[in-house]
């Protein structure tokens, strides 16, 4: 169902139409939008934000590119991984080769958190050039890790979401992000910690040396090996229910024929 | 190299194919039907990317769901248009035959081979969004027999093609058969699917109509009234003639109203399950009252008539 080499060559496809226009103006347009946001910011606040909210500039800086940059363009890119090839009548040429479900999942899937983290990462980039620090600090290079981070798991939960929903998936995809990632994140309660949101959120915080009490919501002070280890387990986990789903569904309905 | 055995699919409420039986030897077959007919389900349960609601299906002898060592052997060009618009024909067959678990330069070489025996080579490096329908055709068909299969199934292979690419194509198509290969053809066309296969499966509403080569065909319907038409000058006293001579089910007469009062003026339609002896007796009558017969023509010799007189019956129409 799956293999490295159809894995790979399904990655070199989706990115090399990844990177055509229109979807190469999109990512630009996600890309600039953290640095839009600080530049406002601080038309608003006059003096550079470091210069009194270091920590906290690092974490609104990660909002902006991971929890706005990156989720978008996972949604837009690894939520219909499977509804973009069915629309366009192409998953039939797909399904029907010994290797092509599985390895187009993980090809495109790759291929989306790798559009996805560079779109966060140019935003870091961004955020950081906008506020006008003198060097790069531990804090701010780890960002540009948990905005990787980050995308994987995310992008992992956002392709079963796409392989469940089809049609549905990009609205799903978006109710996903604003109920669990946003809301249920933010409750001080044990279901936050089942969120992507909680785990990069308290590797930033231990980075940032504020844990537990993170000025950004809740956090854990475990160690950052574990947070780490549970967002990969989170991108295998899903991605291997995906895979599961994929295996199993039929995707040819009767509004194809 | 196919089975199909009580075969039933349901989309919900909506009947994909409906009881299919059907054993085809390694040959050359056509799936004929029209639009809507289930063809295009039961090229997908034959490629393993449905499952039978009820039934089983077994392609080269294997169930073809989820059955990575059957679609190896296995060449599909679905009906559907639309290959992606920014990628070019060798790139897309590439990774086509890459995901079908070829070495990188191995999937080139089949590729570029593919590309050339459907005549694309000179455009195989431009975007596929700036081919003309038949060129998209032609790509698509090349994706289907790249990697050598055993068994070709196509759907509608002749869509979009202008008329030399349908001869290049049934060529094309020809010289896959006469090499003792496995095809599957399907089409609504019926002239399409003679030009290539001898055998046909005859499908409509879901339903297997009829299968066989043409003649077995044609022996279902052998308790068919047989249809003639003829033309003639005075066809009521043909008619009444016919009726009189007890050897035929019906007869019609359809009045050419541009042709009244002019010498023909009339085509009778006869309906019989005796057509030798109607021929028989038509001079004599003919010779009698000086019916002054222009043209008589039996449209059941040909396997569009066959077709539609299958339909018919399946319909209840006659």
């Amino acid at each position: 169902m799956i293999s490295i080499a159809g894995t790979t060559d399904a990655f070199v496809f989706e990115c090399s139409r990844l990177i055509k226009f229109p979807r190469i103006a999109w990512w630009a347009g996600l890309a600039a939008f953290p640095t839009v946001i600080m530049n406002f910011i601080r038309s608003l606040n006059g003096p550079p934000l470091h210069v009194y909210e270091g920590t906290d500039s690092a974490g609104l800086s990660l909002v902006l590119a991971s929890g706005c940059a990156t989720s978008l363009a996972l949604i837009l890119v690894a939520t219909p991984v499977v509804y973009a090839e069915l629309e366009g009548h192409t998953w039939t040429y797909l399904a029907v080769r010994p290797r092509g479900k599985g390895s187009v999942l993980v090809g495109k899937y790759l291929a989306a958190v790798v559009w996805a983290s560079t779109a966060g990462w140019v935003g870091l980039a961004g955020c950081y050039w906008t506020m006008g620090m003198s060097e790069l600090s531990t804090l701010w290079l780890s960002l540009f890790g948990l905005t990787f981070l980050w995308s994987l798991a995310l992008g992992a939960v956002l392709v079963l979401i796409g392989v469940l929903a089809l049609r549905r998936a990009m609205v799903s995809g978006v109710l996903y992000i604003m109920i669990f990632e946003a809301a249920i994140s933010n409750i001080p309660a044990v279901v936050s910690k089942l969120t992507v949101t909680y785990h990069v959120r308290s590797l930033l915080a231990h980075v940032a040396d504020v844990a537990p009490k993170a000025p950004w919501g809740p956090a854990g002070d475990g160690s950052p090996g574990a947070y780490i280890a549970a967002l990969v387990t989170y991108a295998i986990v899903f991605l291997g229910l995906a895979l599961y789903v994929l295996h199993r569904r039929q995707l040819v309905t009767a509004q194809d024929e | 190299m196919i089975r199909i055995d009580h075969t039933t699919k349901l989309y919900g409420s909506v009947i994909g194919c409906n009881d299919i039986t059907v054993n085809l030897e390694p040959g050359a077959y056509g799936l004929l039907g029209p639009n809507g007919s289930g063809k295009t389900t039961l090229l997908h349960l034959i490629t393993g990317q449905l499952i039978p609601t009820l039934g089983t299906v077994e392609t080269l002898g294997r169930d073809p769901w989820n059955n990575a060592n059957v679609l190896r052997e296995v060449g599909f060009c679905p009906a559907a248009d639309v290959p992606y618009s920014d990628i070019s024909a060798h790139d897309w067959v590439i990774h086509l035959m890459r995901l079908h678990g070829y070495s990188r330069r191995e999937a080139k070489s089949r590729a570029l081979d593919a590309l050339e025996r459907v005549g694309l080579t000179y455009a195989m490096k431009k975007a596929m969004g700036t081919y003309s329908r038949g060129m998209r055709q032609r790509a698509k068909i090349a994706q289907s027999f790249a990697h050598d299969p055993q068994l070709l199934i196509l759907d509608e292979p002749f869509n979009g093609l202008d008329p030399i690419g349908r001869h290049e194509m049934t060529e094309q198509i020809k010289a896959w058969t006469d090499e003792g290969r496995c095809l599957l053809l399907a089409s609504h066309v019926l002239h399409e699917v003679e030009a290539v296969a001898d055998s046909f499966l005859l499908i409509c509403g879901g339903r297997l109509l009829a299968s066989g080569v043409a003649e077995e065909v044609r022996g279902l319907l052998a308790d068919v009234p047989h249809e003639i038409r003829i033309r003639c000058r005075r066809p009521k006293e043909l008619a009444r003639y016919v009726i009189e001579s007890d050897t035929a089910e019906g007869v019609r007469l359809d009045v050419d109203d541009h042709a009244v009062g002019q010498e023909d003026s009339g085509v009778l339609v006869v309906a019989t399950r005796s057509p030798a002896a109607f021929y028989e007796s038509l001079p004599s009558w003919s010779a009698a009252e000086d019916l002054g017969v222009s043209e008589v023509r039996s449209p059941d010799d040909s396997l569009q008539n066959l077709f539609d007189s299958l339909l018919r019956i399946h319909r209840g129409e006659s």
